[in-house]
């Protein structure tokens, strides 16, 4: 079953994306903050990241580096996800390393589709 | 030698070069009243140096301080951008998902329904903070003012937030007298003002051994209101400006939640009615946001 982890410090959209990744036959990890994300990543070792760039202690685009820094990980993929809707955002999570870009509120239908693809 | 000497004239000044030009060309002693003239022009133009020196270095000061109020709008409009999307985008998710899912569990249906009704809540409450900032802001805020008896107005704040201390296993204690003399003050406003600096101080606290003291005193001819915490306190470099907008405590990553506009409403409100808000420390290390307001105020016309 391909492994998804959820990244996100805010509990209502984990419920979200949760409900979504399991609809979709995932199995699903879940992390509250960066430092737990990337704990969850080396431990769990899931085929995508669902990523928030804004968590406390350790943000997305630190995540994301370290994870592409790191050999044993680095072809784990990263979908990003910001309520920040600035171009240096997008142009930030690109730069570390995400293979994808998602600005909140985003279509649950266009994720999901994403997601896909990115899996396929 | 006219054509040297007008050239010269543009570049070192007139007498200089007609001293020079004299001496060269043309083989003339120079006298005392040229030297004279000389150092007369060289000072003039320390001295346009020195004003140009100074006009520069007004201008680099000005720009640096564009440059970081652009830089905090900028913030501020990043981090209100982020505090109004982040419930929209479970409302919008979850919304979808209903739509999407015909056969959805009725539990399962409850739980995003309520989470649903929630976050519209949260994000109405957001709404109308940043709407009533700009109002305030612009003079265009209306105001009812009246008798308040401020030490209910305390209790019933108190009360309202009081779910919110629980939850977090925050002990909430008050200092009141027994009755305090009326003010002529907005009461909406002032209870605006008490749930800012509650939300403030439940925010702050450590959970489970997290304290709050409210506290009401007769000053004079006013009221002072404290609400001091236990929690870390406000650190050194940002007391200065913690009352400003577009601030907010913690670094951009690592800070709790809010549009950072709580505390600059809170000083908009407290000063319209002619009173003052200020920050003090804890013995312990934690804030205490104190306000004042007269029992009758002198207020301000801003409107």
């Amino acid at each position: 079953m391909t492994r998804v982890l959820i990244a996100d410090d805010e509990p209502n959209i984990v419920v979200s994306l949760e409900f979504m990744m399991k609809r979709e036959g995932y199995e699903v990890l879940i992390a509250r903050d960066g430092v737990a994300a990337l704990e969850a990543i080396r431990s769990g070792r899931p085929r995508l990241v669902l990523l928030d760039a804004m968590m406390p202690g350790m943000s997305g685009f630190d995540v994301c580096q370290a994870v592409r820094a790191d050999a044993e990980l680095r072809d784990t993929l990263i979908l990003m996800l910001t309520a920040r809707g600035r171009e240096t955002d997008l142009a930030r999570g690109i730069g570390v390393g995400a293979d994808a870009y998602v600005t909140k509120p985003f279509s649950t239908r266009e994720l999901m589709q994403k997601v896909r693809d990115m899996l396929a | 030698v006219d054509h040297v000497e007008r050239q010269l004239a543009g570049a070192i000044g007139s007498a200089s070069a007609r001293v020079m030009v004299a001496s060269v060309a043309q083989e003339e002693r120079l006298g005392l009243d040229d030297v004279i003239d000389i150092l007369d022009e060289a000072s003039q133009v320390r001295a346009y140096a020195r004003a140009l020196e100074q006009t520069s270095s007004e201008l680099r000061e000005a720009n640096e301080q564009l440059k970081s109020l652009d830089r905090m709008k900028d913030d501020f409009i990043s981090s209100v951008s982020h505090e109004l999307r982040t419930p929209l985008t479970s409302i919008r998710a979850l919304a979808e998902l209903l739509q999407d899912t015909p056969d959805i569990g009725p539990a399962q249906r409850d739980e995003f329904l309520g989470i649903i009704v929630a976050e519209s809540e949260r994000l109405g409450r957001l709404v109308s903070q940043v709407l009533d900032m700009a109002k305030i802001e612009a003079g265009m805020a209306e105001w009812h003012c009246e008798e308040v008896d401020l030490r209910a107005l305390l209790v019933a704040a108190v009360k309202s937030t009081a779910e919110l201390f629980r939850s977090k296993g925050v002990e909430i204690e008050q200092q009141l007298p027994d009755a305090v003399p009326p003010l002529d003050a907005d009461p909406d406003r002032l209870t605006q003002v008490m749930l800012n600096l509650l939300t403030n101080a439940a925010k702050f606290v450590p959970a489970a051994s997290g304290r709050v003291e409210v506290r009401l005193r007769e000053d004079g001819d006013g009221l002072v209101v404290e609400v001091a915490d236990n929690g870390p306190g406000v650190p050194e470099a940002e007391r200065a400006t913690v009352f400003d907008k577009f601030r907010q405590g913690g670094d951009q990553l690592d800070r709790p939640p809010g549009t950072g506009l709580g505390l600059p409403i809170s000083r908009q409100i407290v000063e319209h009615l002619g009173g003052s808000i200020w920050l003090e420390h804890e013995a312990d290390g934690g804030a205490c946001f104190a306000f004042r307001l007269p029992f009758q105020p002198a207020r301000r016309e801003t409107q």
